[in-house]
């Protein structure tokens, strides 16, 4: 809410009102003779129309660019400090920006067997290339929110474009903003404390719009739902889900069970894609995708949560998560199997998840390559681009970090893993962040009402 | 402007009057890219003369120029044409100055010139992008006019969008 807040501050004195009443006045004045071509200083300041000044704002890259130029005078700070430049920002980006063109980062995790090892590095669309160590990608210290140092041992559990659901080695939880820098804790959840024989399996984290505005649709930025979903489980139980309700600021467990009674465990990121929780079955090979909708409260007609076989035939160990990607891709559902021929030759398959409103999936192949690769002996598929369909991000031998386009059959090489992140002998876990047009604010919590609405 | 039209049929010719009594004899389909002389021709009928008293002949001109290129490439709507037009339009607006820029501008937002409007509004952006504070007043000559302390205060609220 950061814009109406600081427009709603007494920043100015009574003395810059009267200030702007006349400058008011005199813009009126002013504007009448079009016609004069000689130049003045007063045009980009005064003269010119609010309108024309706002369709020029609104074309600016990003809220970060927006923010500054608010800087350069009173006027341009009065329109941008406005209570409905936000949502309407936000709009035109929605409306006229090519995905091609959007900011995004993989964030890339060392997953070890026991706990996880807490080295990361990150990838960087703007620039083009790795980035190394987690100080780089947080900052030092948060900037705002109820944390004031950064968590130790931090993990990113689950994404939502540019919010990040993040565990400390103490099993507290977070929501974080790396690019305000913003953090808060959220309440212990009762059950899945992370302590003793229950083991926390599974996160998620879905946002929804609280209400959508006609003239500019909805937009998630300042004000908006969310829910996180913890999933644990002992050694003798099915799994327990927990959900943490924006609204309540609280957690409950809910009365689940997963439709693959087989399900050992979770373990992987979830993947979501139009409000849907996705995960993958199993700990480190898996059988099939769990679909879980966290805002679907009464369970209505039984599609709260639902089980997806895979495209392709599952050996009976299970699949080997190197071999396979999954992830969403300009808001579909996608999963890949890359097949090892020989050296250096390769196939790879993308397919995507339909579904049809009973909830019945269905398996799309849009993508069918043999990658010939001289001298490579192994290839991961590591993450899907999230706004170009044509693309894939692997790891080729251990060593690169490239990306492959469908179309053209290239590679993009984009840079070598650091050492530090021992990716011969680690998992790694993936965390695809959307920079929106605007960053996000976490909301705080409020207990006003008991109910979580769906 | 004399109209070199290849076409069998006689088009309408209208006349524009600028604000220094320049005139210009331009297709109606040219100058019915702008919103306000498509409104004029709809309700007035056949007045065929129009007297446009806000904007000056050099930059009515300039629009007029810009409406025949778009008005001529958008009769046959393939890609290549597409092509063709962005890179006259990047031209077109590579080296308007300040001066030129502004009174084109208000002159497209005169005569609802949309889609020169987003032209002209996205270059003005290009010139803000990536520039500091300093450079932003520098470019467009505009002083700053806070009070001491108040630019910090704004600052310090929103400090990720300054780092």
């Amino acid at each position: 809410m950061v814009g109406r807040r600081i427009a709603e501050d007494n920043v100015w004195t009574q003395q810059d009102i009267s200030n702007k009443r006349r400058r008011k006045i005199s813009k009126i004045k002013k504007k009448e003779p079009l016609i004069s071509s000689h130049a003045s200083s007063k045009f980009w300041a005064d003269i010119v129309s609010d309108d024309i000044l706002l369709e020029i704002f609104f074309r600016l890259p990003d809220g970060r660019t927006a923010l500054q130029s608010a800087l350069v005078c009173k006027h341009w700070y009065s329109l941008i400090y406005n209570s409905q430049f936000i949502d309407r920002f936000i709009c035109h980006h929605n409306d006229h920006h090519h995905h091609q063109q959007q900011h995004h980062s993989l964030l890339f995790q060392r997953v070890s067997c026991a706990r996880r090892n807490m080295y990361m590095c990150y990838f960087d669309s703007k620039l083009g290339r790795l980035v190394s160590g987690k100080n780089n990608f947080f900052g030092e210290r948060p900037l705002s929110g109820n944390v004031k140092t950064l968590p130790s041992g931090m993990f990113v559990e689950a994404v939502f474009n540019d919010l990040l659901l993040v565990t400390d080695k103490k099993y507290k939880i977070y929501i974080c903003n790396p690019l305000r820098r913003q953090w808060m804790q959220l309440p212990d959840p009762p059950l899945g404390g992370g302590f003793g024989f229950r083991a926390r399996t599974g996160y998620g984290l879905v946002c929804r719009a609280n209400s959508c505005n006609t003239e500019v649709g909805c937009s998630i930025n300042v004000e908006y739902r969310y829910r996180v979903v913890l999933i644990s489980s002992t050694v003798m139980d099915d799994p327990t889900v927990e959900i943490f309700c924006s609204e309540t600021g609280k957690w409950r467990t809910l009365d689940v069970s997963f439709p693959n009674q087989e399900t050992e465990s979770f373990g992987f990121h979830p993947v979501v894609c139009n409000g849907i929780l996705y995960w993958l079955d199993g700990k480190r090979s898996f059988y099939g995708i769990s679909a879980f909708d966290p805002f679907n409260d009464e369970d209505d007609g039984g599609k709260r949560c639902r089980y997806v076989e895979l495209p392709i035939d599952v050996p009976e160990d299970g699949l080997l998560v190197d071999k396979t990607c999954f992830g969403a891709c300009l808001g579909r559902v996608r999963f890949a199997h890359l097949r090892k021929i020989n050296t250096g030759y390769f196939e790879l398959r993308v397919w995507e998840l339909s579904c049809d409103d009973d909830g019945i999936a269905a398996w799309d192949l849009v993508h069918h390559v043999r990658i010939e690769r001289e001298n490579t002996k192994k290839m991961v598929p590591l993450a899907f681009h999230p706004s170009n369909g044509d693309a894939i991000f692997m790891s080729c031998d251990d060593i690169q970090f490239c990306q492959y386009e469908f179309k053209t059959y290239k590679y993009k090489e984009l840079g070598e893993w650091p050492d530090q992140m021992e990716i011969r002998k680690w998992r790694v876990s993936v965390s695809s962040l959307v920079h929106p047009p605007w960053p996000k604010s976490i909301p705080t919590l409020s207990s006003t009402s008991d109910e979580c609405i769906a | 402007m004399s109209s070199s039209s290849t076409t069998t049929t006689t088009t309408r010719l209208l006349m524009l009057k600028a604000s220094d009594g320049v005139t210009f004899e331009v297709e109606e389909a040219v100058a019915t890219k702008l919103g306000a002389i498509n409104n004029m021709v709809e309700e007035e009928g056949s007045e065929d003369l129009i007297c446009l008293p806000n904007v000056n002949g050099k930059f009515l001109g300039m629009v007029l120029e810009w409406c025949k290129k778009h008005a001529n490439n958008n009769t046959n709507s393939d890609k290549g044409n597409d092509e063709v037009n962005k890179w006259w339009d990047k031209e077109f607006v590579m080296d308007l100055d300040q001066n030129t820029l502004y009174h084109l501008l208000m002159a497209a937002d005169y005569l609802s010139g949309t889609e020169l409007v987003d032209l002209l509004t996205e270059k003005v952006a290009s010139m803000i992008r990536g520039k500091k504070v300093e450079e932003i007043r520098e470019t467009f000559k505009i002083k700053s006019d806070f009070l001491p302390g108040q630019e910090e205060e704004i600052r310090k609220k929103n400090s990720w969008a300054f780092e």
